[in-house]
């Protein structure tokens, strides 16, 4: 008679520990996935790196670009906290202007500036923010306080809440962290509109940008060179991988214009 | 005419009266108003409403009359202040509530002047019929033994008067005299929702206070639930035991009744504010300066959140807000707003949840993607101020061909434009009056996006136009 219910309580508990071996052993999945050749992040923390101070804007527009993109339903719902440090006024190309963020994939009623008084309170106001489950897009730029421990933690509460944690960082970065990548972006000329105008010169296309993937966990670097259309990131040429010869040549063509 | 009579035979006697019918809250509300309106003389006043006709107010004198120029000075300018609003009032000044109360109501209605000052207290008492004593029916029974005046009870045996008349007569008797205690309740200004809690042993240590501050939240919550509200403003007072008081204040983005939230919110400002505790706080109190209405919600029918995305999001949101402006600073923490305008630095912004008149916070509507889709494309990041640059343009209408800004020179790949934009006209100008701005987004030829725009129109506003670079990518 004892044994009965032992049995019967030994099954949850063996599916518990299933589960728990199954949250262990999850593989690591790639960090960027090609699907559907847009760009997709995984959860975690990334950071992006402007190629030059110029890039700034081309770096800051990539970010918010992957931050909504590839998330199930429900998470599109989640609110974004941007921090900025309120310091750097030289470094700085102004203030997001909201009734442009909604061309980027960001609505913005969803997003709360924060703009810290110091780079202690950015990383703060970045790890509150996805312990409550938001997107997080933190202008850490150059700081001392962003260091290997500081960027652990932010990736763990990252993963924790399944969000995505975008760092950008100033261009001469090169100190390490425990991102799962990092992203050098400089632009690129758009392609020229068929039209022009009155003055000569071409309309301007689709913006184009040089994203290389520099450092990525469990892969090598890559390049892209992508184009925002649809409301997604879309690679261009795509790099030599497998996926390239399932591609079938009329899709490819498209997307090259 | 005489109380209590019937209207239609006050009307035979009198037919031009006005009638207004008898509303006992309107004239309660209104001597509530009188007795605010009299704390220009003493800040301690309460109503004290009676039969019709004899509604009266208190008013605690102690150490306020010398401001005005004595008690004779006073008094004259209160009674005058008070006719001079159409009020018919008798005033007396006494040692003590109840004599105050008698005074004002018997003799200063045949003095001269209207009011008195009890410089003999005892005389003063004595002389007053008994009704003065605040005894009701009871001066009708002693009328009937012969007992008219105050005087002529004051020497009788209060064993006697307390069994024939009621203990209430010596009450009223000794309050009038000033041997027994009573006290004016004043009014205080309004503060709806409050709870405190004191302690026998005052705290010592952090922890409890917070615990404290948690329990003491339940209570407030629980009194908010009932009036269907939601704190916005809570200041929580902490009283030290040698009367020093801590103030902290905490504001939220939506009306809140959580709580736990509330309680988290001030263990932040608690543990930043390094509050020197002393020899302990034995009071804490919390009091709600704003209040928002905030109706009872329904839980899921499934129970499970993340089915209702958009009541998860807004509640987490304002939970989120609050927790960040609490550390960092209200100021800091922004949500986008926008404004009636077009001018595009004024269109659209970044404001607390305080915002000041004039912006409104975006909020989720239908179809509100859609609507930004359509507007003319905007840069991504937008300048504080327009910064001005140095352009070369072929024509003097069109977009430059290549501009140096910040000291580094940009060659100009593409551009579409102009979006002419003329100032709104409807605005006081200010000294420099705004010119039309000729709005250009270009590409260069490293693929980096501007906005450019042209301040004047060439020709009929300047001669010299002037570059201004207001946004990237």
């Amino acid at each position: 008679m004892p044994t009965a219910p032992r049995v019967r309580t030994g099954r949850p508990q063996l599916e518990e520990l299933r589960r728990q071996i199954q949250a262990i052993e999850t593989p690591i999945s790639s960090p960027v996935l090609t699907g559907q050749d847009a760009l997709v992040l995984g959860p975690g923390l990334h950071e992006v790196c402007p190629a030059s101070y110029l890039d700034t804007p081309a770096a800051l527009a990539f970010q918010i670009g992957m931050l909504g993109h590839g998330l199930a339903e429900q998470d599109r719902l989640r609110p974004v906290i941007w921090v900025r440090s309120a310091g750097h006024r030289a470094h700085d190309f102004g203030r997001p202007y909201p009734l442009a963020l909604a061309r980027w994939g960001l609505e913005p009623e969803r997003v709360l500036l924060v703009e810290a008084r110091d780079a202690g309170d950015v990383l703060w106001a970045m790890e509150e923010g996805l312990n409550a489950g938001a997107l997080v897009i933190g202008e850490i730029g150059v700081s001392a306080r962003y260091d290997l421990t500081a960027s652990r933690r932010l990736h763990r509460s990252a993963q924790a809440a399944k969000a995505r944690a975008l760092v950008l960082r100033g261009h001469q970065q090169i100190q390490p962290s425990a991102a799962l990548t990092r992203w050098r972006l400089s632009a690129l000329p758009s392609p020229d509109r068929p039209w022009r105008g009155a003055t000569g010169l071409p309309g301007l296309g689709a913006p184009r940008f040089c994203a290389v993937l520099e450092r990525v966990r469990g892969g090598p670097p890559k390049s892209f060179e992508i184009e925002w259309k649809n409301a997604a990131f879309h690679v261009l040429e795509p790099a030599p991988m497998a996926r390239r010869a399932a591609q079938s040549a009329s899709q490819f063509n498209r997307l090259a214009v | 005419m005489r109380r209590g009579q019937a209207l239609a035979d006050a009307k035979a006697l009198e037919p031009s009266l006005r009638i207004a019918p008898f509303a006992p809250d309107a004239d309660r509300r209104l001597l509530g108003a009188f007795a605010r309106w009299c704390g220009r003389w003493s800040p301690w006043t309460a109503p004290d409403p009676g039969e019709p006709g004899e509604d009266g107010v208190m008013v605690d004198i102690s150490g306020c009359a010398h401001l005005f120029g004595g008690e004779d000075a006073l008094v004259t300018a209160a009674l005058e202040a008070v006719r001079g609003q159409g009020l018919s009032a008798h005033a007396a000044i006494a040692p003590t509530i109840g004599l105050a109360w008698g005074l004002a109501r018997f003799p200063a209605r045949r003095s001269p002047s209207g009011w008195l000052i009890a410089h003999d207290a005892g005389a003063s008492l004595h002389a007053l019929p008994v009704e003065a004593l605040r005894i009701g029916d009871t001066a009708a029974r002693l009328r009937r033994f012969g007992l008219k005046r105050v005087g002529d009870i004051a020497g009788l045996p209060r064993a006697n008067l307390a069994r024939r008349f009621g203990p209430d007569l010596v009450r009223r008797l000794d309050q009038a005299r000033g041997q027994d205690d009573e006290t004016l309740n004043p009014l205080q200004p309004k503060t709806p929702f409050r709870a405190r809690m004191r302690f026998a042993d005052a705290l010592l240590l952090l922890e409890g206070i917070k615990q404290a501050v948690r329990e003491t939240a339940e209570t407030l919550c629980a009194h908010l639930e009932t009036e269907g509200r939601g704190l916005r403003r809570v200041e929580l007072n902490l009283f030290r035991v040698d009367g020093k008081i801590h103030l902290l204040i905490i504001g939220t983005a939506a009306p809140a009744r959580d709580a736990a939230h509330i309680a988290r919110l001030f263990n932040e400002k608690l543990d930043r504010a390094e509050i020197d505790i002393g020899f302990g706080i034995d009071v804490i109190e919390l009091n709600a300066t704003a209040t928002g209405a905030l109706s009872g919600r329904q839980s899921g029918l499934i129970g499970d959140a993340s089915l209702n995305d958009d009541r998860l999001d807004t509640e987490d949101f304002a939970r989120l807000t609050d927790r960040l402006s609490v550390r960092l600073g209200e100021t800091r923490v922004k949500r986008a707003a926008r404004r009636d305008s077009h001018i595009p630095e004024r269109a659209a912004g970044w404001n607390t949840e305080a915002s000041p008149s004039g912006s409104a916070l975006m909020v989720r509507e239908t179809g509100g993607q859609q609507a930004f889709l359509l507007m003319p494309e905007r840069p991504l990041l937008i300048l504080a101020r327009p910064e001005p640059a140095e352009a070369v343009a072929e024509i003097p209408d069109g977009p430059p061909r290549s501009f140096v800004w910040r000291r580094t020179r940009h060659q100009v790949h593409q551009a579409e434009g102009p979006e002419r934009l003329a100032p709104e006209w409807w605005r006081p100008q200010s000294r420099a009056s705004p010119k039309t701005r000729d709005y250009f987004r270009i590409e260069t030829i490293e693929g980096r996006r501007f906005w450019l725009y042209r301040d004047g129109l060439y020709g009929p506003e300047t001669r010299n136009p002037q570059w201004f670079v207001h946004g990237a990518s």
